[in-house]
């Protein structure tokens, strides 16, 4: 008898763990702060100037940096004396969409595309990997993710993805600074509304690289985490920091279906 | 046994200790009722001072509140207008409100001007400081119960 009853509760037991770890794949898309239909882009909360200039591809500087890119795309870089073009090109290797699926886990790693493009130079080319940040390496990215343009985010969060996720996740909840401020407490709750002449954005970055006007510079996703820090009076992380990768992660996810648009153009 | 009290004793200690350390620059203050009836320094407010503390970047008030008497395009309309805040909450409320709004709301945008623990992550620029000082808080207190429509 008493073996009976506990094969029941091992059979319960079991059961219960079993629930628990549907729920844990079934967290997706009902965790989302905004469902599909409501995503709206940063363009959507800028003011109308703002936007009139993005979409003006003569007029909106970010351009600069895609044709810089598109430039070094076709050059010969490194001691293998070959550009990204020999390899990537419309009948091959097409990078047309890739820019969606950043960041991405790459030999165990999650990077973005930044990181990714470094990878490239150093390992197929056989030369020197551009430092976080700079000209040509946003020129690049800013390139390949303009290639892009049109198409839906689509990034995985499945597999190795899954620890970066939830730690991104993580960061996002987390209060920092000393105006102990998350990412979703405007973000998630307070998008449409003023501070100061800013309207809050549901703070998605379907338009990275994105001109900041108030740079009159291109930035990285990371770039704009920095700046975020900053205003909450909290330490920055590092450009390219893990940290920074999986927040990138979990923010790309919660705007999965938004369409690129970089380069976008913001205050 | 003998141990045991020992640890506790010099846990006892290390908290003791740490809860000085940690109102070292910091004024204590009593939260009775939902408000600080006590003022946290000796002088009186200083009304002008408060007014330009709280409109300026010190302050920061606009960037989420409105003060329709104060000629600026740009105010935020992410907390309640400031309009009339004198006759809807007494000096005490608002020091409470000010000091540390996470004791009526946990989850409030509002910073507590005056707080440097429990914080993660704050820049070295600013780690052990408040966001405005004891003076300036009692200052803006003034300014704001003046704004009585």
């Amino acid at each position: 008898m008493s073996y009976l009853i506990k094969f029941f509760f091992a059979l319960i037991l079991f059961s219960s763990l079993d629930l628990v770890a549907e729920e844990k794949s079934n967290y997706k898309n009902s965790e989302k702060p905004y469902k599909k239909s409501e995503l709206k882009s940063g363009s959507y909360f800028s003011r109308e100037e703002t936007r009139a200039i993005e979409l003006d591809e003569f007029e909106n500087p970010g351009m600069i940096w895609v044709e810089r890119g598109s430039e070094l795309f076709n050059t010969h870089i490194g001691n293998n004396n070959i550009a990204c073009s020999n390899c990537h090109n419309k009948n091959n290797n097409s990078l047309i969409g890739v820019a969606t699926t950043y960041p991405k886990i790459y030999k165990n790693k999650l990077i973005n595309l930044e990181q990714k493009i470094n990878i490239c130079l150093d390992n197929n080319m056989n030369a020197e990997p551009y430092l976080l940040e700079s000209n040509n390496l946003l020129s690049l990215s800013s390139f390949i993710t303009y290639i892009s343009r049109g198409l839906p985010m689509s990034v995985s969060i499945e597999a190795e993805a899954q620890k970066y996720f939830n730690r991104g996740k993580e960061i996002y909840f987390e209060r920092v600074g000393q105006m102990n401020l998350a990412c979703n407490q405007c973000h998630d709750n307070l998008a449409g509304n003023y501070l100061r002449a800013e309207k809050i954005s549901q703070g998605h970055i379907n338009g990275f690289p994105s001109y900041l006007m108030r740079w009159e510079n291109i930035a990285s996703v990371h770039r704009r985490f920095q700046f975020c820090n900053n205003q909450a009076r909290a330490e920055p992380l590092k450009i390219g920091h893990d940290d920074y990768n999986a927040l990138q992660l979990y923010i790309a996810w919660r705007g999965n279906g938004l369409l690129l648009e970089s380069p976008s153009v913001r205050r | 046994m003998c141990l045991r009290t020992l640890i506790i004793i010099i846990t006892n200690i290390y908290f003791l200790v740490s809860y000085v350390n940690a109102n070292d620059d910091l004024i204590s203050y009593d939260i009775i009722d939902y408000s600080i009836p006590y003022s946290l320094t000796n002088r009186e407010g200083d009304i002008k001072n408060g007014r330009e503390v709280a409109l300026s970047r010190q302050g920061n008030c606009l960037a989420c509140h409105k003060v329709p008497m104060h000629d600026d395009m740009f105010q935020g309309n992410i907390g309640p207008s400031l309009a009339g805040i004198g006759n809807r909450y007494t000096i005490a409320e608002l020091r409470l409100r000010l000091v540390n709004p996470y004791v009526l709301n946990p989850d409030s945008v509002m910073p507590a001007f005056y707080k440097v623990r429990g914080l993660k992550r704050v820049d070295k620029k600013y780690t052990e400081k408040s966001i405005l000082s004891a003076q300036d808080i009692e200052d803006v207190i003034s300014w704001l119960a003046t704004l009585k429509d």
